[in-house]
């Protein structure tokens, strides 16, 4: 088939058959919509680690997001100078920290942070990765050569360096660390669109629409990125994990989301002082961050398959 | 080859260039370097007005990075604001640490990522293949920092109280032993181990997956047709095709296992360039803190200009022109 617009032309015989099949995405618009995400969630389905991946990420979310609208933060970060170091019992699930907090609590106000900056996080890396992939993809030369000189910069400084910098920069609360981490981790995400986008322009249903007086930016945002939707998905979904990880070295480091505020990376930061005496304050939010790694990690696999086209399920 | 490897390095200079700029910026708006002097009453306005020129701190920024560079390139890479060490100095005896720690992760990561993944490709469906899988999948999304403070637990707390032969929890040699190989190797099993987890259970994956697609394609058959045994096959042409891309992703990894050592450093007290940059963070120790930076930059690209030169020799199929 045609490689390159010339290419193209010399099919010109067969413009009126490709004006017909145009994109993908017009003819999904005309009631095929349902039928491609039902197809997506039949295959989702049958990933039985998936499934149970993404049951116990809503079980955690739910517990994260419905124990504060009963007991107030207050709870959490309570000081209970005669409840130091406790194991774990009935009274306290998880067991009391060095200053006598209860740890279950923290975990649950900690992971309410620790999810949102992974959701939050992801997302914005997602939206700035497609902006800079697509606009590089589409505009090649010196724009694509600026953005993807600067996309390499940034690779080669390892992240966490960057993180820590720019947090002690700007500052640690909650909002600032979720964008930084944001804007520190779009490069994989531009780079993977900036290929798709280049592919997908060299189609014939690109050519057609333009042939029919499309627009370069109608076809961008309707015909080429809806093509490039199912990777990114993916990619997003494993960033929500990557994200999470890395709030949680930074508050481990002390540098992050700032105490009393729990996040399960915080909660660790002097976790190491008390292996030997309350090897329980480092063990529960840590187990937790790799819960909910691993079922998004699970997902993530889930969604890879489920959107395969080569897959013939 | 050589002309390819000399056009690499010339391209690598504009990156660095940019790389060097992004980080000097970032790093300035750390803070003002003289903000300590200004609550000093002893030093007027007009003194610190002094010593914002004699540094060269009432320059514009572009200015200041001008300068900055021309420093670097001669050498001279500031003092610390804390220490009033020289910079050089303290790079310089933190390297060395941080490259062993790295270099041992990366030993481990290629030979148990190798091994591992064979075998769970070579018996698939086994239940070997699914207990290295399922291990992979936590491998991956376990967090480098907990799974050191938790080998520590086991592996130095409980075996100690079990009366076990135990690890070291932290520094590189024991005081009363001196800096002997036998010792910095055997303080460094466990960070170097958990340095390792996560990037061998994702190679474990990658080449399990890489060996499953080599069985199913032409060149296989042929060699099975022409009747070379199993272990040829295997040895000789699957191995050698499904590892290749391996000496990429080493590479693309370099930048993910320094952010590591960040971590891993500070738990395991391992004197390296991770901590420094940690305490020099804590600190806003500017020159410590732009000098790691730039050194772990350089270290990423010449990772990965000798990543494509070693894929050029070990791959016939590409010549560069």
């Amino acid at each position: 088939m045609s490689g390159s617009p010339a290419a193209g032309f010399a099919l010109l015989p067969s413009r009126a058959r490709e004006d017909e099949r145009a994109s993908p995405t017009a003819l999904r618009r005309q009631g095929g919509a349902e039928s491609m995400s039902r197809l997506v969630w039949r295959r989702f389905r049958r990933h039985r680690l998936a499934l149970a991946g993404m049951a116990i990420l809503l079980a955690l979310s739910l517990f994260a997001f419905a124990v504060p609208l009963f007991v107030a933060e207050d709870a959490a970060n309570r000081l209970v100078v005669t409840e130091i170091l406790r194991p774990p019992s009935v009274a306290h699930p998880f067991g009391t920290d060095d200053v006598g907090r209860d740890i279950f609590l923290r975990s649950v106000f900690g992971g309410q942070v620790s999810l949102r900056i992974g959701f939050l996080a992801a997302l914005l890396s997602v939206t700035i990765g497609i902006a800079v992939g697509a606009v590089a993809g589409y505009n090649l030369g010196w724009i694509d050569n600026t953005l993807m000189r600067f996309t390499d910069s940034l690779l080669s400084i390892p992240t966490l360096f960057i993180l820590i910098v720019l947090t002690q920069v700007i500052g640690q609360s909650i909002a600032v660390i979720t964008v930084v981490i944001g804007i520190l981790s779009w490069m994989g995400v531009s780079r993977l669109v900036r290929a798709n986008v280049l592919s997908l322009a060299q189609q014939d249903f690109v050519l057609a629409a333009r042939a029919i007086g499309v627009g370069p930016g109608a076809i961008l945002v309707r015909h080429i990125l809806p093509n490039t939707l199912a990777p990114v998905v993916v990619a997003a979904t494993l960033g929500v994990g990557q994200a999470i990880i890395l709030e949680a070295s930074l508050s481990f480091l002390g540098l992050g989301v700032q105490p009393p505020t729990a996040t399960w990376g915080n909660m660790l930061y002097r976790a190491q002082s008390f292996l030997v005496t309350a090897p329980w304050i480092a063990f529960f939010p840590g187990m937790l961050i790799l819960i909910t790694v691993l079922c998004v990690n699970f997902v993530g696999d889930g969604l890879r398959d489920a959107f395969d086209p080569r897959a013939i399920r | 080859m050589t002309a390819y490897l000399v056009r690499r390095l010339i391209q690598a200079v504009p990156l660095l260039l940019i790389i060097s700029f992004i980080a000097f910026a970032i790093v300035q708006a750390t803070g003002d370097p003289l903000a300590a002097y200004t609550v000093d009453a002893s030093l007027t306005s007009d003194d610190i007005a002094r010593l914002r020129e004699r540094y060269g701190l009432d320059r514009p920024m572009p200015l200041q990075y001008l300068a900055w560079l021309g420093n670097m390139l001669s050498g001279d890479w500031g003092v610390s604001y804390y220490t009033r060490e020289n910079v050089v100095d303290m790079v310089l005896d933190r390297l060395p640490n941080t490259l062993l720690l790295v270099g041992i992760a990366y030993t481990v990561i290629l030979v148990a990522a190798a091994a591992l993944g064979i075998l769970s490709a070579v018996r698939q469906y086994s239940w070997l293949d699914h207990l290295i899988t399922g291990t992979s999948f936590v491998g991956i999304a376990i967090p480098s920092f907990w799974l050191g403070l938790m080998l520590i637990v086991v592996f130095s707390v409980q075996f100690k109280a079990a009366g076990l032969p135990y690890f070291p929890v932290g520094g590189m040699y024991d005081q009363r032993v001196g800096e002997t190989l036998p010792q910095v190797l055997w303080h460094a099993v466990l960070p170097a181990t958990t340095l390792a987890v996560v990037i061998t259970a994702r190679y474990v994956r990658y080449i399990r997956s890489a060996i499953l697609e080599q069985i199913a394609v032409d060149y296989v058959r042929t060699a099975r047709a022409k009747g070379l045994p199993e272990r040829t096959v295997m040895l000789r042409h699957i191995f050698k095709n499904a590892l290749l891309p391996l000496i990429t992703l080493v590479a693309l990894d370099v930048p993910s296992l320094l952010s590591g050592a960040i971590v891993i450093e500070s738990i395991f007290a391992w004197p390296g360039m991770g901590r420094l940059f940690w305490s020099a963070a804590e600190r806003t120790d500017i020159p410590v803190l732009m000098a790691t930076m730039l050194l772990v930059a350089v270290l990423t690209v010449i990772a990965n200009l000798v990543a494509d030169a070693l894929y050029a020799v070990a791959d016939p199929r590409i010549r560069y022109q």
